[in-house]
């Protein structure tokens, strides 16, 4: 259980990672892709999008560090979440935008969206930030470094 | 330590190797108390804790307070780099220099080239007026662009994409701008900075339609545009050119030009980037990153 937390550490990591950098290395697109989705009033899109790579990155390092693993676990899943809800609206509302997930973003064609697996990918990646909550002792970890210095002391 | 279900645990994971033989049964007894232990979270474990009695849980919950304390300092710090880093990208360069006042403009199926003399450095930049994007490009780099070809040292062929038409209140405010710039370029252009002021003012945040807004600029707006632009380079707007101008805008002369210049650069960047995009920057028929900042300086140093 503890080597899948770390497997699941590790995955999450590196796909937030790879989305935040992609996001940053590109900020006009990055705020195209946070317009496009049309949930913020436009003073909010710029700092939306200027904030979010570097939390996702942010988040990354904590994950990979195994530093508050829990906390981690839960900040991935709300921002997932709240990826999930984006694109969920988007397709309820007939925009016909790409999710940005991972740079790019915007306008596409019509039947160029590809909502449903974007939805199922963001799922997938929120049972393992469920499970880092359910199950947040893993090896290689800064926590497991100092839950066992602890019982060393004791 | 052996004592101690914890360390035992962490021992397993870190080197699974040296405990051979009593790792099938550790593992048998071994989820059970983990489970009930992790999955009841912090309180949980404190529970276990006080049960193997060796820590006490005041203690565990400082520790776990310095952690998360740790995690939002760790935070904090990259996102607050991040925002540095994101800043010296995006400065405006050279701001205050302004628009380019030296150079002339002219129409060539449907490209339209900037630059004062004949440098040996040239560029070609693909943009769509209500692109946001291209709206960051031009008000980051506009001003050093204009620098650079007013000292001679840039040529700058614009390429006017129209694939955000339908991101336009009017649905075609894309093709209309286009088509404004090339009446502008094909009237105005030999007037030095004519062209590079409308160009600007189109691109600026006060003038460019939001991508999705709800209005943008009608075919008398962009006239308007025109008027001021040639205005600000002590043109009339009375003027000859600035009357064929308008004529050029109000008859639409130049929507065939738009519509086969759109076409030649979709298949260019097709080619190039997989796909139409902007804004592109080309270089020796290469695309040229825009994001570092310093890619301008960099093409100027050679």
């Amino acid at each position: 259980m503890g080597r899948l937390a770390l497997a699941a550490r590790l995955v999450l990591a590196a796909v937030l990672a790879w989305s935040g950098v992609a996001k940053a290395a590109d900020p006009t697109t990055t705020t195209v892709a946070v317009r496009a989705y049309s949930l913020f009033p436009d003073s909010w899109v710029s700092p939306v999008a200027t904030v979010l790579p570097f939390v996702e990155i942010a988040l990354a390092l904590l994950l990979v560090l195994g530093l508050a693993i829990r906390l981690s676990g839960v900040l991935s899943a709300v921002l997932l979440a709240g990826f999930i809800i984006g694109v969920i609206s988007a397709a309820a509302r007939g925009l016909t935008i790409d999710c940005g997930c991972f740079g790019g973003g915007g306008q596409v064609a019509d039947g160029q969206t590809q909502y449903l697996s974007e939805i199922l990918r963001d799922l997938g990646l929120i049972v393992l930030a469920g499970l880092l909550i359910y199950w947040p002792r893993s090896p290689l970890s800064i926590d497991a470094l100092v839950a066992r210095s602890q019982g060393r002391q004791a | 330590m052996a004592t101690n279900g914890r360390g035992n645990k962490g021992r397993q994971q870190g080197k699974p190797k040296p405990t051979g033989k009593p790792k099938p049964v550790s593992t048998a007894t071994g989820p059970p108390p983990e489970r009930t232990a992790v999955g009841a979270g912090p309180a949980g474990s404190a529970i276990r804790r006080q049960s193997v009695a060796t820590d006490r849980p005041a203690e565990t919950n400082r520790t776990q307070i310095i952690i998360i304390g740790c995690a939002v300092v760790v935070m904090a710090f990259v996102v607050v780099l991040g925002l540095v880093w994101n800043r010296s990208n995006t400065e405006v360069k050279n701001d205050g220099y302004g628009n380019s006042k030296s150079s002339v403009a002219t129409l060539d199926s449907g490209v339209i080239t900037i630059s004062n003399g004949a440098p040996t450095l040239a560029i070609d930049v693909y943009e769509d007026p209500i692109c946001p994007a291209c709206g960051n490009f031009e008000r980051q780099y506009g001003q050093q662009i204009a620098q650079a070809v007013d000292e001679g040292k840039l040529t700058v062929h614009y390429h006017l994409l129209t694939f955000l038409d339908s991101g336009s209140a009017s649905k075609d405010y894309s093709t209309r701008a286009a088509a404004a710039l090339m009446c502008a370029a094909s009237n105005l252009g030999s007037t030095p900075g004519a062209f590079a002021a409308l160009h600007s003012s189109l691109f600026s945040e006060a003038v460019q339609p939001a991508e999705g807004g709800s209005a943008d600029l009608t075919n008398d707006q962009l006239l308007a545009q025109v008027r001021t632009a040639a205005t600000a380079v002590n043109v009339a707007t009375d003027a000859a050119a600035v009357t064929a101008t308008a004529t050029c805008i109000t008859d639409g002369t130049e929507l065939p030009t738009v519509a086969s210049s759109f076409a030649t650069s979709t298949a260019t960047l097709t080619a190039l980037t997989g796909g139409v995009q902007s804004p592109v920057v080309v270089h020796n028929g290469a695309v040229v990153g825009v994001d570092s900042g310093s890619w301008l300086t960099d093409l100027l140093a050679g």
